[in-house]
């Protein structure tokens, strides 16, 4: 009962995520969306999941296994791709040239 | 308890959508590696129904590959794709 709340719970989040996803302006604001599709959807989905096992048994090392490396290669990740994509010369959106360069 | 896999397909066919349209590489990125992540959770959800083990090892080899193919997109990526 507790676990399917909690798992629609996370769906809702998914789904939150994915629609920022779809409509924000530009690159940056879309990365924070996707961000909340998988720290808030999937990671909490699979800490409910967890749970269903019994403490230290096999599918439980393995999910928090799966949890704790996504919560290390995720942001790294985020990060190259983001510093690419700079260094690239995608730019925000609502920002003028100025700003970008960190002038007033 | 069916319920909430159609909210995760839902969003991995949004992030579908980003992925065919987005204007620069990096969007499509963002697109793609919400659909890895949501299909992490659909292999942990299929090892529980049908009590195999094994789909929890590609869960995991899944997390790995994603994290290594998105560090060869920031660095091997065309230049210039950037609007």
């Amino acid at each position: 009962m507790i676990a399917e709340i909690l798992l629609a719970v996370a769906g809702f989040f998914a789904l939150l995520g994915a629609i920022g996803l779809f409509r924000f302006p530009d690159f940056y604001t879309r990365s924070h969306a996707s961000t909340v599709t998988g720290v808030g959807g999937v990671m909490f989905a699979l800490f409910v999941l967890m749970f269903r096992d019994a403490l230290f048994g096999a599918y439980f090392t393995k999910i928090l296994l799966i949890i704790v490396f996504l919560l290390l290669t995720g942001p790294t990740a985020q990060h190259a791709i983001a510093d690419r994509a700079y260094t690239d010369g995608v730019k925000p959106k609502r920002l003028s040239e100025n700003q970008m360069e960190g002038k007033k | 308890m069916e319920i909430f896999i159609y909210l995760f397909v839902a969003a991995a066919i949004l992030s579908l959508l980003r992925a065919a349209k987005g204007p620069s590489f990096a969007d499509r990125y963002l697109g793609i590696n919400n659909i890895v992540c949501i299909a992490i959770l659909l292999m942990v959800l299929q090892s529980f129904e049908l009590a195999q083990q094994f789909y929890l090892d590609m869960a995991i080899l899944l997390a790995i590959l994603s994290f290594v193919g998105s560090l060869a997109i920031a660095k091997y990526a065309p230049r210039g794709n950037g609007e």
